[in-house]
């Protein structure tokens, strides 16, 4: 079956399948007006098959001589087109930035890791790439283990920061990081089920783990818990951008979906 | 058609149908009804024509208007509603309301010819008016009265031909329950007690058939607008532009909003396997319909397990109606395949609420069946099923939060064991206590058979609450008048016998003010949208709905401010608004586009959008501000017919004192908090008086009064109005 909209590698499979090898009532079998569209396809193709014992058209007319047109064209034949002019072969800067804009296409971002595998001069290549205006679609995000690239026409710029942070596997910078990015630009509590979702896919334990280390970190002491009264969901959000009393009622307040029913 | 009458968007022709004699007539739309544009439009010109207000609702003189208007089926998105105008025979003053529905059939009746039907007199025996292009008869409809809908639909697309829409009323319809609809389609209804008006002229519903076609002046540019709408504006459901699930085109992530599909979310009963929403990126038209999946909204992921496809209405891309197909429900021998998105099927716990067990411990009534934490959903697919098959209509929600406030308190023992001794052991309330799906379709079908003092619930909050004295401290067990009283369960807005609907609990002053302004629930999407759209306040909302209607204008969630100018124009924009989606017929749920899912228009939307598809399919110039005319013009005449039946049936001549009372608990609730603080929704009695003060002003209208001036409604063309309200003292 289709994927619609942009695949993520891993998440279906793609069969095809022919009309006649539908199941059940959605069988195309069922359907006489594929029935009649199939044979219409097949007739036009074996029509179109050379039938054996008759010549070729086209080889048969070279085999004529040549004639005087009777109806000769009132306008001599236009000269041919010029050659296309070939295009310039991209840089190696160029081509760098296509296969980041292919990986960015599909919901992935490049570490600088990955593509000085095979580079030496790798810093020399990215800078090339930063200078060349062609590329001015290719922006990076810094982490604490890399650097990594993407193209901001098919990744926003918020989702290569969280995918860098999903990558580098600090799941305490993550969550903090986003907890405070809801408190202020939303402004929400984040609910911990928010973390269980992609690309984070820290489950109940993971997220137990995560909450623990940040407590006994200095770095997330402003990264707090509180829990929606109305059913008990636990929330995360930042003292420093969002009072306690604010954050229970927002938490609650989402999880009865006041209003938005 | 309008194809062959050479009109552009208007099919222009109305029909008349008479029950009582039977004829069968047809008028021009135009020129009479363009100013009123269409579809609620019309049904209130007639109503204010033809109908007194003091009309009996349910009575032979009664009338209601089916309608559609000049941009239903004319290509533009979202435009498959139907508007049902009647006299309301259950909210305080008897007032004019509005049903909408949904599904295919407001697209059949245009296709078929026709912008409106006024329905009169009464049948002696049950009928069904069937509409087949100029054809059009009353049938008789003998052999599926006292059928289900479901049931009553198939028999009627059956014997017609499968490319007849179709739409009938339940039991409650038929048994004249106040809280009945009509049902169309897999679970699109139309409520505000239309059942029971038809039930009252013995009509069971309408088969409609079209073969025509819309003319449109200028075809192109609807399918360029169309496609400029799909791929830089609409979101998903309610028009929430950000997904809950981060995409990589998507700067941002909403915790908890109905733009459900992503990668790995799925529909697991796809007819051909299952289907994988993946990403759906502004900028791309095809992927729209993947961005719902409003069944994981509802109740987690828990729903993909059951989830066939998502289904909705003609022209319609966003998908709103999962449908389901869930096993659970075999075992209770009720049916599986089930299909709703609002109310019916999301609210259904509040018929389980907690019960005393043997030891007087109050302990919960619901359990989990297949999967853990699925008891919402499996229990709303029996309810919201057995609801539409009885065609009972649940005002919002407020039928199940009566019915739960009754139980918990012992009200409703109360009332039972006092008027009718027996009845209540005679309740199988084993089922409710086990948490059985029957239980439900029982309440249902007490309600829409009128068996027992039970079936009271079904008479609507405001005749409910007279008759069992919930209206008043002093006449109930309870002690409480339910109206005002500080209760989860009490979304009463007002004493008119309606909820909120996007009022208080998330608009601020706006949402209060609109939700007023009507005989039954508002239906105004048009804050509740992009307050709940998952965009960031700070960085989209405030900007955008600043930069069209000023600073001020617009509180983010549970901190709002006093009332200011811009408040009142946002609030204004949109009452009358939605005048004009139930005219054109646009749906409210989806527009207007305020908020863009485009990060290249900075997420602004075009609120000019309405006005360009009417351009495009007029073939002339049509303006915001025409627009704005034409909608205000049917507010003021919403707000004439208001005051008109307030007096004529209350003796009322002050709808500011008798009908925009707000109800007690939108000031008093979250008592650990002050209003405007942040954490709290509540709203302050002082900066109400001066929001009514600034509203009034702005609609024009008296100030002590709330009723509209004469120099007013002679601006809208509205002179006979001011002449009536003259006539009764009213101004």
């Amino acid at each position: 079956m289709a994927l619609f909209g942009r695949r993520k590698p891993g998440f279906a499979k793609e069969v095809e399948l022919k009309p006649s090898e539908m199941p059940g009532e959605f069988s195309d079998a069922l359907d006489p007006a594929m029935h009649k569209a199939e044979e219409t396809a097949e007739a036009a193709a074996q029509s179109a098959a050379p039938q054996e014992g008759k010549p070729d058209l086209l080889d048969f007319l070279q085999t004529l001589p040549e004639v005087n047109d009777p109806f000769p064209p009132s306008e001599p034949d236009p000269a041919p087109a010029p050659e296309e002019e070939k295009k310039p072969e991209k840089t190696k800067a160029q081509l760098l930035a296509d296969f980041i804009r292919e990986r960015s296409a599909s919901g992935l971002i490049t570490p600088v890791a990955l593509i000085s595998k095979d580079e030496e001069e790798i810093d020399k290549l990215l800078e090339e790439m930063a200078a060349d205006p062609t590329c001015a679609d290719i922006f990076k995000v810094r982490g604490q283990k890399d650097t990594y690239y993407y193209c901001e026409e098919t990744m926003a710029h918020n989702y290569a920061k969280i995918a860098m942070l999903t990558t580098e596997k600090d799941d305490c910078r993550t969550v903090a990081e986003m907890v405070r990015f809801n408190c202020k630009a939303f402004p929400t509590p984040t609910p911990l089920y928010y973390f269980a979702r992609q690309p984070f896919f820290l489950d109940c334990e993971a997220m137990k783990a995560v909450i623990a280390q940040m407590k006994a970190s200095e770095e997330y002491k402003d990264i707090r818990e509180c829990t929606a009264a109305i059913n008990g969901e636990p929330y995360l959000f930042s003292i420093d951008l969002m009072s306690e009393k604010y954050a229970r009622a927002l938490a609650n307040g989402a999880e009865a979906q006041e209003g938005d029913e | 058609m309008s194809v062959k009458n050479g009109i552009n968007g208007w099919a222009g022709t109305i029909l008349r149908v008479n029950l009582t004699t039977g004829s069968i007539t047809k008028e021009d739309t135009l020129p009479k009804y363009r100013p009123y544009i269409g579809g609620m439009g019309i049904g209130y010109k007639v109503i204010w024509d033809e109908v007194p207000l003091d009309t009996d609702p349910l009575g032979p003189d009664a009338k209601c208007v089916f309608g559609v208007g000049p941009l239903t089926a004319s290509g533009v998105p979202c435009s498959g509603r139907m508007n049902i105008t009647l006299l309301s025979c259950w909210s305080l003053g008897y007032s004019i309301i509005d049903a909408h529905m949904g599904g295919h059939i407001a697209h059949a009746f245009k296709y078929a010819g026709y912008d409106a039907m006024i329905v009169e007199g009464q049948s002696d025996h049950p009928v069904y008016i069937k509409i087949e292009d100029e054809n059009v008869t009353i049938e008789d409809a003998s052999h599926i009265w006292g059928k289900g809908t479901f049931e009553a639909n198939a028999t009627l697309a059956k014997e017609n031909g499968p490319e007849f829409d179709v739409a009938t009323i339940g039991p409650a319809g038929e048994n004249l329950v106040p809280m009945s609809n009509i049902i169309t389609s897999f679970g699109n209804s139309g409520g505000g007690g239309i059942g029971a008006l038809l039930g009252s002229k013995k009509c069971k519903g309408i088969a409609v058939r079209g073969t025509g076609a819309v003319k449109i002046a200028r075809p192109m540019e609807v399918r360029l607008l169309s496609n400029y709408m799909i791929k830089d504006l609409v979101g998903g459901n309610n028009n929430h532009t950000v997904p809950c699930h981060a995409q990589s085109w998507s700067e941002y992530v909403a915790t908890k909003n109905r733009w459900q599909g992503a990668p790995g979310i799925t529909w697991d009963k796809a007819p051909h396997g299952q289907i994988d929403t993946g990403e759906q990126p502004s900028g791309v038209i095809n992927v729209a319909a993947l961005r719902c999946n409003k069944g994981v909204f509802d109740f987690g992921e828990v729903a993909e397990k059951y989830t066939v496809k998502q289904g909705g209405c003609s022209s319609c891309p966003v998908r709103c109606y999962t449908e389901y197909d869930m096993d659970p429900l075999a075992e209770y021998d009720l049916p599986t395949h089930v299909s709703n998105t609002c109310m019916p099927i999301i609210k259904m716990l509040e018929w389980y609420p907690n019960h005393l067990d043997a030891n007087g411990e109050s302990v919960p009534s619901t359990h989990d069946f297949a999967d853990e934490g699925d008891a919402k959903m499996i229990l709303g697919g029996a309810g919201s099923r057995a609801a539409d098959d009885y065609g009972v209509w649940c005002n919002y929600g407020n039928l199940y939060e009566d019915f739960n406030m009754a139980y918990t308190s012992g009200v409703l023992k109360d009332v039972i064991e006092r008027e009718n001794p027996g009845e209540w052991e005679k309740i199988p309330w084993a089922l409710m206590e086990s948490g059985d799906p029957r239980w439900v379709v029982d309440c249902y079908r007490r309600i829409a058979m009128r068996e027992g003092i039970f079936s009271d619930l079904g008479l609507g909050t405001y005749r409910l609450y007279q008759k069992w004295g919930m209206d008043d401290a002093s006449k109930n067990v309870a002690g409480k008048n339910f109206y005002d009283f500080v209760n989860g369960k009490n979304f009463n807005i007002g004493h008119n016998g309606f909820p909120r609907h996007h009022g208080p609990e998330n608009c601020w002053q706006a949402g209060t003010l609109y939700s007023m302004m009507y005989n039954r629930d508002c239906m105004i999407h048009h804050l509740i949208n992009f307050c709940s759209s998952g965009a960031p306040y700070n960085e989209i909302i405030k900007p955008v709905l600043e930069h069209f209607f000023g600073e001020g204008c617009t509180d983010p969630q549970k901190h709002y401010t006093p009332i200011n100018e811009n408040k009142i124009k946002l609030a204004k924009w949109a009452f009358i608004g939605k005048q004009w989606h139930d005219s054109a017929t646009l749906c409210n749920w989806m527009y207007p586009m305020t908020i863009a899912t485009s990060k290249k228009r900075q997420y602004i939307g075009d609120l000019d959008l309405d006005a360009k598809y009417m351009t495009a399919v007029l073939g002339e110039e049509y303006t915001r501000e025409d627009q704005e005319h034409d909608s205000e013009r049917i507010s003021q005449l919403l707000r004439v017919m208001t005051a008109v039946s307030f007096k004529l049936n209350l003796g009322s001549t002050n709808l500011r004192k008798d009908h925009d009372r707000v109800s007690d608990w939108v000031f008093d609730k979250e008592p650990d908090f002050k209003p405007f603080e942040e954490g709290t929704v509540k709203l302050d009695r002082e900066d109400w008086e001066k929001s009514l003060d600034m509203w009034y002003e702005a609609m024009g209208w008296n100030k002590e009064t709330g009723i509209p001036t004469r120099e007013t409604l002679e601006k809208f063309d509205l002179g006979d109005c001011a002449d009536k309200l003259e006539e009764l003292g009213l101004i």
